[in-house]
């Protein structure tokens, strides 16, 4: 059965752009009751749809694609909805000049927040393109239907393309009801659809961040002090200047940058700068002291009852993003306008630091309370301009590389463009935070837990949230507490943020009571899951195709961990075996229910992905710091996992009807409880540090 | 300042830059190719993998004053005329996340099934595993060659 919508006249709005050539619709986040004249005054539209005369639909999405697929999931919303070949959209990120109040991609978001938008956005549109046609045709509305783009009498006889219906379409006030596509008449959200984008990116035509360009561009590399907090207190550039090609040398704040029309002539450039740094009281920072702060905030565990009582401490260490597209920012600033070109994760918070640096402190004030009058984040004379990145994973939510731009084009009034090298990236990061936990809990005679307690003592807690603490798992009584050790290493949300460390430190603990009660873990947490059906058949679907009763050869192991995050749930189970040079990963199976699935073959790749982003952090790497600064420079030092590396990876998307949930980081969680209670299931250990080391299980 | 002469693309060209400068910067800032990528810079991930004289080269370990009179090719020359069977397949299989790393894979995968067209899958994955790819992306490139399409020729 379809269903009937009412159309708020407050949120939804056809929108004759500037071009008039085009039928939009768009949708209002603020809901204010006054039209909007033109470029966004009393209220700020999103827009979401263009159809154009010449039938070309252009879907305007305010949501970044760094390789997570949500360009293409959607377009397949509106190309469901409006009911026109997927082949045909074309796509453009949302911008402050049309009115858009800024991107900002994250926390595994964008489709939910997104859903019923764009479906309305799409089902508007149609119902709008069929009333055109009617009156064009003077029938009644009920004798027309739609066709992939083309508006048709029932009987054929009479057809039109959408852009011929435009005119009409402009004229027409908002329906008061549409109808949404039932989930069982899908053709397009579900299916398998070959992805757009796809050519471009293996013919090398694909244009990211660090590919973009301006005429009479100088590009700039840049030395930042690598102890934390040290300042700059000398340079000598004679060397730099004299090297061919240089064309300045630029000192802003703390750091130098040299300017050339080439990266290597400004890496060459750089090298020979004589820089002194005073690092004096910084230098002594490191894994050990940070560790030993974090160690002093651990609660000591009192017993209180008879019940049999575990505790244990887990820890975790500092983890990098490594996107492979290098950071770098176009920037342009003259005459306090700015335009600047980023593959950035969050135009709207570039907006704002940019503004910040670029604006004096009286313009910044009369923006400031423009921006109270009308809900408006428009500043007409700073521009971003959003550039699709080589990978995010939330490293692009910091603007750092945007500010480095926009300041050194301020200082020498010329477009610059800075390119971080895999050093600057590993030693500048904005790093998962470095963690210390207590877990403890009491056992009920039964061997389930009656309570489960846990500290965490993290170098960040702000850019370290957990979706919700407290699962689905039927335990009395839970209690999570946090606390800060404050230190100068910057702190960055790494894909799936506390998830990442929670996940690790809950289900190994779980696992931990299970084996003191020589439960089966998988019966654990079912006995725990007890009456949650979409809980109970991720975990089911797994065991069956892992395969988890199959007895286990000598020196194998199996592990499994469980997590429900931004509205989804997913399982995951390993096999491994312990070889002489460590651990070898055999397998993972991974089941996921994310509700109704939009992209089946990209949810797949989205789940596999991050496992191999959280196998490199489990098994491989870590960031760790010794006199103040970060030890890792580049994948020599800090190595990502290889082909020859991965196991067998099987991921099961569970089908469903139920509300769309996130995908993107929520594989990652949950690799290293999986790894981990594997290794100890296969060695009768308990490791409870991340990374898991060759030398860990000897 | 030196003067190098070589064919990058099937065209004579005369490069006047720094000796030392790496084949890659010569491509993406003196030529503007900027389809080869930039990641490491120290030759352990390959997303600047380019064909020098047939074989898979990393161009950000390659200074230009000694490859001259060698012959270049970058991934915008693959798919010059048509796209190469083993771009589309890579494309069938739906391989692409971020696609920054994926020009130096499939450049790396072009030269090693042209050298050897029977080639296994223990064969590739190990020659493979010069290449990385932070999006995760290595079991749909190894079902593109041999799943997808079990003869790559």
């Amino acid at each position: 059965m379809n269903t009937n919508i009412s159309i708020n006249r407050r949120q939804f709005m056809k929108l004759s752009l500037a071009s008039a050539a085009t039928f939009g619709i768009g949708f209002s986040a603020t809901g204010c009751s006054e039209v909007a004249s033109g470029k966004g005054d009393a209220i700020i539209f999103n827009l979401w749809l263009e159809i154009a005369k010449d039938s070309s639909i252009t879907v305007i999405v305010p949501e970044i694609d760094m390789g997570q697929g949500v360009h293409k999931a959607l377009s397949m919303l509106i190309a469901e909805e409006l009911d026109v070949d997927f082949e045909n959209l074309r796509i453009r990120h949302a911008s402050f000049a049309e009115g858009y109040r800024g991107i900002h991609t994250g926390g595994s978001t964008s489709i939910r927040s997104n859903w019923s938008a764009f479906r309305k956005a799409g089902a508007i549109a149609r119902q709008m393109l069929i009333k055109s046609a009617a009156l064009k045709w003077n029938v009644d509305e009920s004798e027309c239907l739609t066709a992939k783009g083309y508006v048709q009498l029932r009987d054929a006889s009479k057809k039109i393309p959408y852009g011929d219906l435009v005119d009409t379409a402009q004229t027409l006030d908002l329906p008061d009801n549409v109808t949404l596509k039932s989930p069982v008449d899908f053709s397009v959200i579900g299916k398998n659809i070959p992805h757009f984008h796809t050519k471009e990116k293996v013919t090398g035509e694909f244009q990211y961040g660090i590919d973009f360009e301006t005429p009479d561009m100088l590009v700039a590399v840049i030395r930042r002090c690598p102890v934390f907090g040290g300042t700059l207190s000398d340079f000598d550039d004679a060397k730099t200047r004299k090297l061919d090609g240089v064309e300045d040398v630029v000192k802003f704040g703390n750091k130098v940058a040299v300017l050339s029309k080439s990266y290597w002539i400004s890496k060459k450039g750089a090298d020979l700068l004589d820089i002194k740094w005073d690092t004096k009281g910084f230098d002594s920072l490191s894994t050990r002291s940070i560790r030993a702060e974090l160690a002093s905030q651990l609660p000591s565990v009192i017993q209180t009852t008879n019940d049999k009582q575990l505790e244990a401490v887990y820890e975790v260490p500092f983890q990098a993003h490594a996107t492979m597209e290098p950071l770098s920012c176009v920037a342009y600033v003259r005459d306090g306008e700015a335009d600047v070109w980023a593959a950035t994760q969050s135009t709207e918070i570039a907006l704002r630091e940019v503004a910040q640096n670029v604006l004096n402190s009286a313009e910044r004030f009369i923006e400031k309370m423009k921006s109270k009058m009308s809900d408006s984040r428009n500043i007409d004379n700073i521009r971003i301009h959003p550039l699709y990145p080589g990978g995010g994973f939330g490293r692009r939510l910091e603007q750092d590389f945007v500010v480095e731009a926009v300041l050194i084009s301020k200082a020498v009034g010329k477009p610059v463009k800075t390119i971080w090298s895999r050093e600057d990236d590993l030693m500048h990061g904005a790093y998962r935070a470095m963690g210390m936990i207590k877990a403890s809990g009491e056992l009920g005679e039964n061997g389930y837990p009656k309570s489960w307690r846990f500290h965490l003592a993290s170098t960040n807690t702000r850019r370290g949230f957990v979706d919700a603490h407290q699962r689905s798992y039927s335990i009395d009584k839970f209690e999570h507490t946090e606390s800060e050790v404050q230190t100068l290493v910057p702190a960055g949300y790494w894909r799936s943020v506390g998830n990442s460390v929670y996940a690790f430190y809950s289900e190994c603990f779980l696992d931990e009571m299970a084996k003191t009660s020589s439960i089966d873990p998988l019966e654990y947490r079912l006995t725990l899951l007890a009456g949650k059906s979409r809980q109970l058949a991720v975990l089911k679907k797994c065991g069956e195709l892992f395969d988890w009763n199959k007895p286990l050869a000598q020196g194998r192991g199996k592990g499994i961990a469980y997590y429900e995050a931004y509205g989804s749930y997913i399982a995951m189970m390993v096999e491994v075996s312990i070889q002489n040079q460590g651990v070898k990963i055999e397998k993972i199976v991974s089941t996921i229910d994310c509700g109704i699935p939009v992209d089946p073959k990209n949810i797949e790749s989205q789940v596999e992905g991050g496992i191999i982003f959280g196998l490199t952090a489990t098994i491989k790497s870590a960031i760790t710091l010794k006199n103040g600064r970060v030890e890792q420079s580049n994948f020599d030092n800090f190595p990502l996992i290889r082909m020859n590396e991965i196991p067998s990876i099987q991921v099961h998307v569970i089908p469903s009807m139920e509300a769309v949930g996130g995908v993107g980081e929520l594989s990652v969680p949950i690799v290293a409880p999986a790894v981990v209670n594997a290794i100890n299931n296969a060695t009768g250990k308990q490791l409870r540090k991340l990374p898991i080391k060759a030398e860990d299980l000897v | 300042m030196k003067t190098i002469e070589l064919s990058i693309n099937g065209k004579a060209r005369r490069i006047s830059v720094a000796g030392d400068t790496p084949l890659l910067w010569v491509l993406r800032d003196e030529l503007k190719l900027t389809g080869t990528k930039f990641s490491c810079g120290i030759g352990a991930c390959g997303a600047c993998t380019v064909h020098i004289d047939g074989k898979a080269v990393q161009s950000c370990q390659t200074k230009i004053e000694d490859i001259a009179n060698s012959h270049v090719v970058t991934i915008e020359h693959i798919s010059k005329d048509k796209i190469h069977k083993i771009q589309q397949a890579w494309i069938n299989a739906e391989v692409s996340q971020c696609g920054y790393c994926q020009p130096g894979h499939i450049m790396k995968a072009i030269a090693l099934f042209s050298n050897k067209p029977s080639l296994s899958r223990d064969e590739f994955i190990s020659a493979m595993s010069s290449n990385l790819c932070r999006c995760g992306t290595y079991n749909r490139m190894i079902n593109a060659m041999f799943d997808a399409a079990p003869t790559v020729e």
